[in-house]
């Protein structure tokens, strides 16, 4: 099934099974919202909004209204009873929560990409280790003396079974291209081993295994991540002091702080970027090399020809990381420069946060965005009678395809998720324009790809 | 009297709506989702203003008189400006579209 295809089913899926629960979701919504409210206007406001809930046409709508009353601020509804015991116990919550609400949102939005990216692009931490892939029936024992007499330790031998190796081949070329890896990924981290018996062989060298199962599980980007973290705390905490310490005002330290971001992206990206592996591949003789045509020393007696080196952590990958960092960065500068004028707390919108995550969505979009054209530019078109084989001489030309392709269905996404969660039509046309310009170009380069691996 | 109230920009077009659907029927009369379609606010923004006004004086709001197996449906909360609230109301547009005076500098240059 097309790419194009599996998303626009997702996305009719998502769509019906979000229309069809829509109104016991609004309705849940609001009387989880009007639970929290203080007791003067509890029920009168549970049953206003209930009633206008009813007066609506559209599922969407009442979503969105329902949505809106729930992340609205506690304290835009406790103005009017003040002085009660209740309210200020609400309003000492509420200046606790709004203290650590800012806190963890500036954390949240500046390293849940790193996250995002570290979830989807596991694959990365096989970027230190050498996998080979074969295509040959051979005897177990063949593979295991070939292995064991070039570089016994460290090294680890897993045979998949034929039904998990089969759907995984084209995986492994879709994914690696486009920017994926997961399920690839997956398969390594829990496969079947069955080292006695004599099916298709896939096989995986971990070089460098510091497991008795796998020895990418914890990868040095995961590692680095997780040291990240703390260091950040430490410097938005810092940075939160920093006004009574120092008497900068709050907009200055906004600026400081994005300042300080900065260079940590760059190293991040400088990171990912010198994260190279070795890739090889058989491919021609996937299905025609068997013990007579097998060479003594597998790794010398390979064809070179077919043998090619490319970063695991591949441009399309690394381009859509770039588009995080972008999409970060131009956020900070965007919202940044606001409070930098003043205009932080005033700002005309449907409030504070749903502002701050389409500000971030909007940012990320036109980022994959330009990514997307910035690797388009440089894909020679294919045509659909050329091979994979073509294409594996030319890595340059798919992995600019996968990044493009990755830009702009990343920027269609974020999109569309955008508009359904904050209403706002701007975040739609970005979506929309990302998931055209998918359609119209993200296909015709993809396509050869897959049918000549299929195939 | 009104007491006062924090007027931003999301309030005066609030305002605005209610004082423009007003000058075509003094009785005129609005729901949230009304005010809500008129400024393309987000129920969140609305009702918390809706809320503060009508705490302030600025407006009152009453529901359906029918009961709601007479209507078929939950009964509705409508708002509308009290006479306090429409001088408010226009004093604070007013004073928002009034030419702002020109200030003279307090230092020439040398």
């Amino acid at each position: 099934m097309e790419p194009i295809g599996i998303a626009l089913a997702i996305f009719t899926v998502l769509a019906t099974v979000t229309t069809a629960i829509a109104n016991p979701l609004s309705a849940a919504l609001i009387r989880a919202r009007a639970r929290r409210l203080p007791l003067q206007f509890r029920s009168r406001l549970e049953e206003e909004w209930l009633a206008e809930l009813d007066a609506m046409p559209y599922p969407w709508d009442r979503l969105l209204f329902a949505i809106s009353l729930a992340i609205s601020r506690q304290r835009s509804f406790a103005h009017s009873v003040e002085g009660t015991a209740e309210t200020r116990t609400h309003r000492a919550f509420s200046y606790v929560w709004s203290k650590c609400a800012h806190f963890l949102l500036e954390v949240g939005i500046g390293f849940l990409p790193f996250l995002l990216i570290e979830l989807i692009f596991r694959s990365a931490g096989l970027s230190t280790e050498m996998v080979f892939i074969f295509g040959a029936c051979l005897p177990w024992d063949r593979w295991s003396c070939a292995g064991t007499d070039v570089e016994k330790p460290g090294w680890r031998w897993t045979v998949l079974m034929k039904c998990l190796l089969v759907p995984l081949i084209p995986e492994v070329f879709r994914q690696f291209y486009s920017g994926g890896m997961g399920v690839v990924a997956w398969a390594f981290l829990f496969p079947f081993c069955f080292p006695h018996t004599r099916p298709l062989l896939f096989l995986q060298h971990l070089k460098r295994a510091k497991g008795e199962t796998n020895g990418w599980h914890i990868t040095p980007f995961l590692k680095e991540f997780f040291l990240w973290i703390p260091f950040a705390l430490v410097v938005t905490g810092i940075v939160h002091e920093l006004p009574s310490l120092t008497g900068f005002s709050e907009n200055k330290l906004f600026m400081i702080q994005i300042l300080m971001f900065i260079p940590i992206f760059v190293l991040l990206l400088a990171v990912n970027k010198y994260r190279r592996a070795v890739f090889v591949s058989n491919l021609s003789s996937w299905t025609g090399l068997n013990k007579q045509d097998a060479p003594t020393d597998w790794r010398l007696g390979m064809n070179t020809s077919n043998v090619c080196e490319v970063p695991l952590a591949h441009p399309s990958g690394a381009r859509q990381y770039l588009q995080w960092c972008l999409g970060v960065i131009g956020f900070y500068v965007v919202y940044g420069g606001f409070y930098w004028i003043g205009l932080g707390p005033v700002l005309p919108g449907p409030g504070y946060l749903p502002l701050v995550v389409t500000s971030f969505l909007l940012c990320v979009s036109l980022a994959g965005i330009f990514v997307g054209f910035h690797a388009r530019g440089r894909v020679r078109r294919c045509s659909a009678s050329e091979t994979i084989e073509a294409h594996w001489e030319q890595p340059e030309t798919l992995r600019d395809a996968g990044a493009a392709w990755t830009g702009f269905s990343g920027s269609a996404i974020v999109g569309i998720i955008g508009f359904f969660f904050t209403g706002m039509t701007v975040s739609l046309v970005v979506g929309a324009a990302a998931f055209l310009l998918l359609l119209l170009s993200g296909p015709r380069w993809l396509t050869p790809t897959r049918k000549a691996v299929s195939a | 009297m009104p007491s006062p109230v924090r007027l931003t920009h999301q309030s005066l077009r609030i305002l605005r709506v209610f004082l423009d659907t007003m000058s075509g029927n003094i009785h005129a009369e609005l729901a949230g989702t009304d005010v809500m379609t008129a400024t393309h606010f987000l129920s969140g923004t609305v009702y918390p203003i809706l809320l503060r006004f009508e705490d302030a004086g600025i407006l009152e709001s009453r529901w359906e008189k029918e009961s709601p197996a007479a209507l078929g449906r939950p009964r509705r909360r409508f708002y509308r400006l009290t006479p306090a609230g429409i001088k408010t109301a226009q004093k604070a547009l007013d004073d928002l579209s009034s030419p702002v005076k020109r200030l003279r500098p307090a230092h020439r240059p040398a």
